[in-house]
């Protein structure tokens, strides 16, 4: 630093180096050394051009400092590279830097008028307010330089007011809106070259429309400006004639293509920054220029939610002044009718929702725009209320960011604190981003990770007092806290204050509350006041934090599909758990699991109810392990822990076990959506070991010294023995038993007919008592066993012996009568019987050879199945259990590729059919593509039975019909929201196709046979 | 209540202007035959607000899963005054979207598949411009009582008839064509006796299917004023062309013509080869759609140039598709030209599939097939086979299994419209496989 500024006293012949007044005011620059060097150069470069008047100027400065040009010059240049640059090509604009108090913020100069005249005078043309179209007189890159020259002299002077203000977080509003001002005054200059090149007749009628920032003068130092183009076709033109090669709209398309250029291509001096139409009616794809009438067209028709919001920051920047009025007066009332549509809040939601996922993890944290907490957030935050309220209350439809912000806190509609703290933050944060641009005028708003970068900028943050880099990071870390909080609660607080008429905190009134309850998704808003009223008075430590809690889960539980459902558990939860101390600190403490928590109980009914009868079972939310499914081993011990622990009594803890791992097992669904192949597993699982353990504390109870010893078994058919079952299958068993006797002791004596009786009459109470047992009402969710498949049906005995089995399946004659037996599985009972049972029948389901004959009576079965069955209303293309492709179509062409294959295949013989699926790819049966073709289909139709039955707690045979609840199924499948309709169309195509190589696999059906030839012809 | 649009706002006050006593809001159905509900005045600004409800399930193709209840939105940019009802009643109309109870688009509303189709070629960057030639036979009557249709005269291909029906009727039809704002580029007498050609200037997609369907339901109009009938049935004299509906299509990128190249063969770009692939590819699995009743094939397969088989060629008239020679220097005007559809089309997915299948050529870069420089009918199936060329479906049974197989036609349709249109196709087929034919009774009866 002392070496520079010797050279510099060396060019001047003063003696800066040694005046302790001037150190000190290179010591507080941001970098002195930079500062000290930025000097020399800009004095040796106007030493070279011989710019006598800044060398007097500094001369006179350094013996009486009043104009303020040493000051500035070092400050600027210890800040900023790129000013700094600009000084040595142009050191006369350093005299700009001369005069007392500041130079632009306050003053006249600083007006959009003036800055309009003063960048119109640099390219030659006239300013007067009168000439609709000035015109330039310097033209092409000579124009160009002296337009991007004058705009960097003018941000010289705006940085160095900025940087110099003792309080810079209370300037920024105003350095934000002459940064906007500026950019229209550049804009406008550029068309005045545009037009001189182009049109110098000024035949085009043309304005640009500033969106986004810019135009709610809210601008920072290097932005996009984010614009639309309108144009009127000229006189000549009637309107409906403008074909693509009218002349006059290629002549705007020209300029347009010109301004972008001379704003925004590279070039000595550099540019500006760049103009952007991607806002434009239909974005990139859209034609650049639209009339007013075509606007308006498509906001009435066209445009989505998002759109509003941008056009709720509109307004004429260049260009035809009276054009641009016309293009606002007109599409600015199109904001607030869109914003009364329905779900418009929720659509733009979605989207930010979206943007924030879109940005880099890693990034989030520095960036201070897009991240969680940042700049973003904030200006959303008061736009979403703005488009909530803006519709009846026009007070507060204003453009920029903090006229909002105090405008919406005067009206009540966010607490008046809140609108004070997110007022701070906001400026806060644009003055770092302000710092972060300064130095290299570059777009950008990433806090650097370079500690030397980071240093700079906390000194340029802080102008004074502590201006390290901890400070910065503290007050940067608590801001984003703040903001983020504020975003979580704003717009639901002041609801809570009106459902507790807390009126000395707020005036929402509690229509207002209802509005924005109705805007952001709760269907029946009075009913959700008066939930809130009930869960937050009084004064219990339960209201207390309730209080806490509600604005942040409100939102929450408005991300879901059934927010009034979730609020009403909510409350009934918070009642049935007032006094568990453990609930209130869950509440309080763990965000991420009050955030799980309203997510289920928005999606699904099925999971709510059961967390009512198992309110403890929140705690697992909170924690990873206690969701996670849990092994069938894991269960079956503690299934025997408390069987040797309660006997016969164990009946009770045995329904509560399986309940858990049912709603253990409904919760991860919902939260994580593992796929509905492993929520089938975990809940068949479960069931396994349920059954097996009824019917061992059954028999502790029943078995007395007066029934002979016998061994029991539980074979599960159809969805469980497949251990594919939903959240509601009927179990499909079948009983079996047999004496003890006659298998174990050869030789031991046959039961006499007595004993026979008594046990015959035994096993088929237990068989009752398992059926009764494992669907009590307290049982909850239960099972309710379904005897009918077994053998003669209804009119069979309940409960056979292995012997009668035997027999029974010994008068079958046909392959394809053995077809349900490919999915009968021993569940529960006595492994010896199990074992017994599976090697009878597996002679029967997996047959050396099937005849033709028997495969044409299955298809015959299927054929007759498919017009007899299918209920009478229902939709083939929709019925998801019987439909068109849908599971009886898959399931049967797999059972019967294993029906004929798994004799000689033995990794065809599982019960379930997926595996089953799998193993006929790695024969060779089925093509890896035809068999996609039927999982796909398959998975989706069980996909959305669990769905439905996860959502409303009732079973749905169809795709519903319903689009709310075919919403909430495809959210359930993990679709985004709004794609109900894509999923429709999913499950119609996969089961479409799924159709058609069921009819080629099962039915044989052969495609080409029957279709003409492609190349025949009838002529020669 | 949302704000009304500038052009709501005209819609309403040229009502008032003109003293508009009825609008009749029209939709398609998903066959495209015209569907009509007429409003009075005063009910047209809760149409615009909240659309106007119907049964849907009366309406082929809309009673499917969803609510039978829907919803009519009109389009106000469609709206006509309807000319040839004279100023005594004055009647406007307007093209309505059909949507669900819940706001969104029906899946079943045909303007909807278009609109769909062209909202993913837009996100490709492209615009689908058409022009239609539109055959149509003028008849003494619409009441046969069992004979054979009398056109209303003997004239051939752009031959001048002195007085004719033919001059009278195509002058009138296309004054109010043009009153209704459809511009007319050409009308000429065609090469069967009562045949008449107008083609219409050309448009983006879903303006011309919308003036496709006001073009069938006016000229018929205009028929019966004049004491004719109008028929747009593919084939409906034995011996005599069939009525075509050839459509020269062409993509855009922005203003550019995406299928102009200049120096390349026919000034043809690879765009436009991909493209033509493409409609070559899937040619036979659209043609229910594009030939969409069992009559359409009766076309097709009897001669007087109909595109039997399938390729291209620059002068060939035989071919499915021509790449025209147009003005040097004119790239706008570069396209193609598909000449399978017939006039009996239902415009909205016949287009949607074209675009779909030209597009999917673009996309997968499909090789374009050498041009077929023979006149293909003289070919024997053998040679014909030897050089690749395949022919279109034989019937509507043929075309419909065809379209059966096609995931293309499936995902462009949508998965309701698809089956819907099977369903009711074959239903079609079964019908008229039960009919005894004056052929067979002829050939038949007297010696059996």
């Amino acid at each position: 630093m002392r070496r520079f500024l010797g050279e510099v006293d060396e060019q001047l012949g003063t003696s800066l180096a040694s005046e302790p007044a001037v150190r000190e005011l290179f010591s507080s620059a941001v970098d002195p050394d930079a500062a000290a060097l930025g000097l020399l150069r800009v004095v040796e470069s106007a030493g070279a051009g011989g710019e006598e008047g800044l060398l007097d100027a500094l001369r006179e400065e350094s013996r009486s400092p009043s104009t303020g040009l040493l000051r500035r010059i070092v400050t600027v240049a210890g800040a900023s590279e790129a000013l700094t640059d600009h000084l040595v090509r142009h050191p006369a604009s350093a005299l700009g830097l001369q005069g007392e108090g500041t130079l632009l913020l306050d003053s006249p100069g600083a007006g959009a008028e003036a800055l309009r005249n003063l960048l119109l005078h640099a390219v030659g043309a006239d300013s007067d307010r009168d000439v609709a179209s000035p015109v330039a007189t310097r033209t092409g890159q000579d124009g160009v330089d002296a337009l991007r020259r004058a705009y960097r002299d003018e941000v010289l002077r705006l940085v160095a007011d900025d940087l110099g203000s003792a309080d810079p977080v209370q300037v920024v509003d105003e350095v934000c809106r002459v940064l906007s001002d500026l950019a229209g005054a550049a804009v406008e200059a550029a068309l005045a070259i545009a037009r001189a090149e182009l049109d110098p007749v000024a035949r085009v009628r043309m304005a640009v429309i500033a969106m986004g920032k810019c135009g709610a003068r809210e601008l920072n130092y290097v932005s996009d400006v984010d614009v639309v183009y309108v144009h009127a076709p000229g006189d000549d033109s009637p309107d409906d004639a403008v074909a693509p090669d009218d002349d006059g709209v290629k002549t705007a398309e020209d300029m347009v293509a010109r301004i972008t250029e001379i704003v925004g291509a590279a070039g000595q001096e550099p540019a500006l920054w760049e103009l952007d139409a991607a806002l434009r009616p239909e974005g990139k794809s859209g034609r650049l220029l639209r009339t007013v009438d075509e606007f308006d067209a498509y906001y009435v028709d066209v445009a989505e939610s998002w759109e509003f919001q941008a056009l709720l920051k509109s307004r004429h920047l260049a260009g035809d002044v009276y054009l641009g009025r016309e293009w606002a007066d007109r599409m600015r009332p199109h904001v607030w009718s869109a914003s009364q549509r329905d779900g418009f809040v929720e659509g733009v939601r979605a989207m930010r929702r979206r943007v924030v996922s879109l940005v880099p993890t890693q990034q989030a944290d520095a960036q201070i725009k897009l991240g969680r907490g940042g700049l973003r957030d904030v200006e959303f935050s008061a736009q979403l209320l703005q488009l909530v309220h803006g519709g009846v209350d026009e007070s507060i439809r204003v453009p920029a960011t903090l006229l909002a912000l105090s405008r919406l806190g005067e009206r009540g509609y966010i607490a008046r604190r809140d609108a004070r703290g997110l007022d701070d933050c906001y400026r806060f944060l644009r003055v770092i981003e302000h710092r972060l641009q300064i130095p290299r005028l570059l777009r950008t708003a990433v806090v650097p990770q370079l500690e030397d970068r980071r240093r700079r900028l906390a000194r340029a943050v802080y102008s004074t007092g502590d201006r390290t880099t901890a400070r910065l990071d503290r007050a940067l870390a608590d801001v984003r806290r703040r903001v983020r909080s504020f975003h979580e609660q704003i717009f639901y607080r002041p609801i809570l204050d009106a459902a507790s008429s807390d009126t000395v905190l707020t005036s929402l009134t509690a229509a207002d509350a209802r509005d924005r309850l109705s805007a952001f998704g709760y269907r029946d808003p009075k009913a959700a006041l008066t939930h809130i009223q009930a869960a937050t008075s009084g004064v219990s430590r339960a209201a207390v934090i309730h209080r806490q809690v509600l604005p942040a889960m409100l939102d929450w539980l408005a991300e879901g599909v059934n927010p009034d459902a979730g609020l009403l558990a909510f409350r009934r939860l918070g009642e049935s758990l007032r006094d568990s101390s453990w609930y209130l600190r869950l509440l309080r403490d763990s965000g991420a699991a009050v955030h799980s928590l309203a997510a289920v109980l928005s999606a699904s009914a099925y999971a709510t109810n059961l967390l009512q009868h198992v309110p403890n079972a929140v705690a697992w939310i909170d924690d990873d392990t206690a969701l996670a499914p849990r092994a069938g081993d894991t269960i079956a011990r503690e299934a025997r822990t408390l069987l040797s622990r309660h006997g016969a009594q164990a009946l009770r803890p045995l329904r509560a076990l399986h309940g858990r791992e049912v709603l253990r097992t409904a919760l991860t669904d919902v939260l994580e959506q593992p796929g509905v192949d492993a929520t089938a597993a975990a809940l068949s699982r479960s069931a396994d070991v349920y059954l097996d353990a009824l019917v061992s504390a059954l028999r502790l109870s029943m078995d007395g010294d007066d029934v002979p010893s016998y061994e029991f078994a539980v074979i599960a058919m159809g969805r469980l023995g497949g251990a594919e079952i939903g959240y509601f299958s009927d179990a499909d068993v079948m009983f079996a038993y047999r004496p003890v006797g006659e298998a174990s002791a050869a030789g031991a004596a046959p039961l006499t007919p007595e004993a026979s009786s008594t046990l015959a009459a035994h096993v088929k109470r237990l068989a009752l008592a398992l059926t009764k047992e494992a669907s009590r009402p307290d049982a909850l969710p239960g099972i309710v066993v379904d005897s009918d498949l077994r053998p003669e049906g209804r009119s069979g005995p309940l409960v056979r012996s292995l012997e009668s089995y035997g027999s029974y399946y010994a008068k079958w004659s046909e392959p394809w009568e053995a077809q349900a037996l490919l999915r009968a599985r021993p569940v529960a009972g006595d492994a010896a019987l199990c074992d017994e049972f599976v090697t009878l029948i597996d002679e029967l389901r997996y047959p050396e050879s099937v005849p033709d004959r028997s495969v044409r009576q299955m298809r015959k079965l299927k054929a007759r199945m498919e017009a007899e069955r299918l209920p009478r209303g229902a939709d083939r293309s929709t019925h998801l259990k019987l439909g068109r492709g849908s599971l009886s179509d898959v399931e049967w062409t797999v059972q019967l590729l294993q029906l004929t294959h798994a004799h000689r295949v033995p990794a065809l013989r599982t019960t379930s059919t997926l595996p089953a699926l799998a193993a006929a790819v790695d024969a060779d049966l089925i093509d890896e593509s035809d068999a996609a073709v039927l999982r796909e289909a398959w998975l989706l139709a069980s996909g959305l039975r669990s769905a439905a039955m996860l959502f409303r707690g009732r079973t749905a045979a169809s795709l519903p019909a319903d689009l709310f609840e075919l919403e909430a199924c495809a959210r359930l499948l993990g679709y985004p929201a709004g794609q109900s309709r894509e999923l429709a169309e999913d499950y119609r195509s996969a089961t479409r196709r799924a159709r058609r190589v069921v009819e080629r696999l099962f039915f044989g059906f052969d495609d080409t046979a029957d279709a003409d030839d492609p190349w025949a012809g009838r002529h020669d | 209540m949302a704000t009304m649009s500038k052009q709501q706002d005209f819609v309403l006050k040229t009502i008032e202007d003109r003293d508009v006593r009825f609008i009749r809001l029209w939709f398609p159905d998903v066959l495209g035959r015209l569907k009509s509900v007429a409003i009075v005045p005063a009910e047209l600004e809760g149409a615009f607000g909240e659309g106007i409800g119907f049964d849907g399930s009366s309406v082929e193709g809309f009673s499917r899963v969803y609510e039978a209840d829907m919803v009519l939105r009109p389009d106000p940019s469609t709206f006509s005054l309807l000319p040839w009802r004279g100023e005594t009643d004055p009647t406007a109309r307007m093209i309505c979207d059909i949507h669900s109870p819940d706001g969104g688009p029906a899946p079943a509303d045909p303007r909807n598949v278009l609109k769909r189709s062209l909202a993913k070629a837009a996100d490709a960057g492209f615009t689908f411009y058409v022009h239609p030639e539109i055959e149509f036979y003028l008849f003494q009557s619409g009441e046969l009582g069992g004979a054979v249709p009398v056109p209303v005269d003997t004239a051939g291909y752009f031959d001048h008839v002195n007085g004719g029906t033919a001059n009278d009727f195509r002058r009138e039809a296309v004054q109010t064509l043009e009153a209704m704002g459809i511009s007319v580029e050409f009308s000429h007498h065609e090469a069967g006796p009562g045949q008449n050609e107008i083609d219409l200037r050309y448009a983006d997609a879903l303006t011309m299917a919308d003036n496709i369907m006001t073009f069938r339901a006016m000229v018929k109009e205009v028929a019966v004023e004049q004491g004719v009938y109008a028929s747009f049935m593919p084939k409906p004299l034995v011996g005599e062309p069939g009525n075509g509906m050839h459509t020269h299509v062409s993509l855009f990128e922005g203003e550019t013509n995406a299928f102009y190249a200049p120096g390349a063969e026919y000034q043809l770009s690879s765009i436009g080869r991909h493209f033509v692939a493409g409609l070559l590819h899937y040619a036979p699995e659209i043609t229910a759609v594009t030939n969409q009743y069992v009559n359409s094939y009766k076309r097709l397969w009897t001669g007087h140039e109909a595109p039997s088989y399938i390729c291209w060629g620059h002068r060939n008239r035989s071919a499915l598709i021509r790449v025209p020679q147009y003005k040097s220097g004119k790239a706008s005007s570069a396209r193609v030209e598909y000449r399978g559809l017939d006039s009996a089309a239902n415009p909205y997915l016949a287009y949607a599939l074209m675009l779909s299948a030209g597009l999917k050529g673009v996309e997968d870069e499909l090789p374009l097939p050498e041009e077929a420089e023979d006149n293909v009918w003289r070919l024997t199936d053998a040679e014909r086979r030897a050089l690749g060329i395949r022919s279109l479906p034989q019937s509507l049974d043929h075309a419909i299994s065809l379209m059966e197989d096609s995931e293309l036609v499936a995902t462009t349709l949508g998965e309701e419209v698809f089956d819907f249109f099977l369903r009711n196709k074959r239903q079609e087929w079964a019908s008229y496989r039960d009919q005894v034919t004056p052929f067979e009774l002829e050939r038949l009866f007297g010696s059996l």
